[in-house]
């Protein structure tokens, strides 16, 4: 394939486009560079270069006919986490490394998988895994049903809500304080479960957990920017949830 | 008995709830529900046979991850979607809460002993998954280097 200036633009957005997908769907920064490389040059690019880290992806390629283009793509908004996507893009790249498809074909593709998240999917997970949870560490059946009552309420926050807060942290200590608030006034007012074993189980559905495992997957594979971005973010963010919970224990008890 | 039942059924079912939290697909639901449930398994049989926290949390996590790792490359999907709800079981959850909570009550050097732990116990996990990672790592570049370039 030797596309011309116009249309070596157009794939290199398309590739951005893919990387910005992976990269929110929770993919580490290695897998991102390596499928943005390997897509460049199985459409053509002669030289490929891809810089990745958690908050941009820059990306300058050239094509033969000393076509060049480049490309930066800011990286905002919270993560939607989510591996069916993250799968199918990987899915994906192997296939066009393999045989590339056509360019509207992958920009269709792509265009697919940019679909707004399944909430209903989301709701049912946070119930399941906060009534899991809570038992697991060492809570009554109560418990488990009162963290699963209490997680349509988080999820509602986090689908709805976080994007009026500036940032993570801000939203992270009001959503655990609400919520902590209502669990300790439950189990004050009601006495039918244990408030400690509930906000471990509905904590659950709050714990950065995945960009916690990336930062130290993106420290090993040498990205040390990016896993030291993410490491500070996510103590932060759990120390912000921390403050939360005991601002509210420490008001209702 | 009964608790440690409810226990272990916790260890596969949340999990299974993390993955359907993040969208997994439905045909590896049972796998990451099934690692989450091992690795519980492993931790408590190996406190049982050597004690203390540190070393059953590093082995648990290193037997999981190479788990994920082994799976993931047989059904051809990244690694990361099997072990993140997997290794949830063994989050710290509880130390951290009751390091939190005696913090509330003012007690300083009981919350400092509960963080520690705490701090040591996520360490363990880190180190367990991050040895079983850098072992991939390697091999899989050794394989490129050797068994790819050469066809």
């Amino acid at each position: 394939m030797k596309p011309g200036k116009e249309k070596a633009e157009r794939l290199l957005y398309t590739i951005l486009d893919m990387g910005e997908m992976l990269l929110t769907s929770g993919a580490e920064i290695k897998r991102v560079e390596d499928t943005l490389t390997r897509m460049g040059r199985a459409y053509g690019a002669v030289e490929c270069h891809v810089f990745v880290i958690t908050a941009s992806i820059m990306a300058a390629m050239e094509f033969p006919g000393r076509i060049r283009v480049n490309g930066i793509r800011r990286i905002s908004g919270a993560p939607k986490n989510d591996f069916r996507r993250l799968e199918a893009l990987n899915h994906l790249s192997r296939s066009c490394c393999g045989s590339p498809l056509p360019l509207p074909e992958l920009e269709m593709s792509i265009h697919h998988w940019k679909g707004a998240e399944n909430v209903r999917e989301r709701y049912a997970g946070s119930l399941i895994t906060t009534g899991s949870f809570a038992l697991y560490f060492g809570g009554t059946v109560a418990d488990g049903l009162a963290a699963a009552l209490f997680s349509p309420l988080i999820c509602f926050l986090q689908v709805h809500f976080e994007r009026f807060f500036p940032n993570k942290v801000t939203f992270y200590v009001f959503c655990s304080f609400f919520t902590g608030t209502l669990i300790c006034l439950g189990s004050r007012l009601t006495g039918w479960f244990h408030y400690d074993r509930v906000i471990m189980g509905d904590m659950m559905l709050m714990i950065p957990g995945l960009a916690l495992m990336n930062a130290v997957r993106d420290v090993l594979a040498g990205n040390t920017i990016s896993g030291v971005m993410r490491l500070t973010e996510s103590l932060i963010w759990t120390g912000a949830l921390a403050c939360g919970f005991m601002a509210a224990i420490w008001m209702i008890y | 008995m009964r608790q440690d039942i409810l226990e272990l059924a916790a260890a596969f079912f949340g999990p299974l709830g993390l993955g359907v939290l993040f969208h997994l697909r439905k045909e590896l639901l049972i796998p990451a529900a099934l690692g989450g449930l091992m690795n519980r398994i492993l931790f408590v049989s190996v406190q049982e046979t050597v004690g203390g926290r540190m070393l059953p949390c590093l082995l648990s996590s290193m037997v999981t991850a190479a788990y994920a790792e082994c799976l993931a490359r047989i059904l051809r999907v990244p690694a990361t979607v099997l072990l993140l709800p997997a290794i949830a079981t063994s989050a710290p959850g509880r130390l951290l809460y009751f390091a939190m909570r005696r913090l509330v009550e003012g007690e300083r050097r009981a919350a400092l002993e509960y963080g520690v732990t705490a701090a040591q116990y996520a360490l363990s996990v880190a180190a367990g998954i991050s040895l079983v990672w850098a072992a991939f790592m390697v091999a899989g570049k050794i394989r490129e280097e050797l068994w790819l370039k050469k066809r």
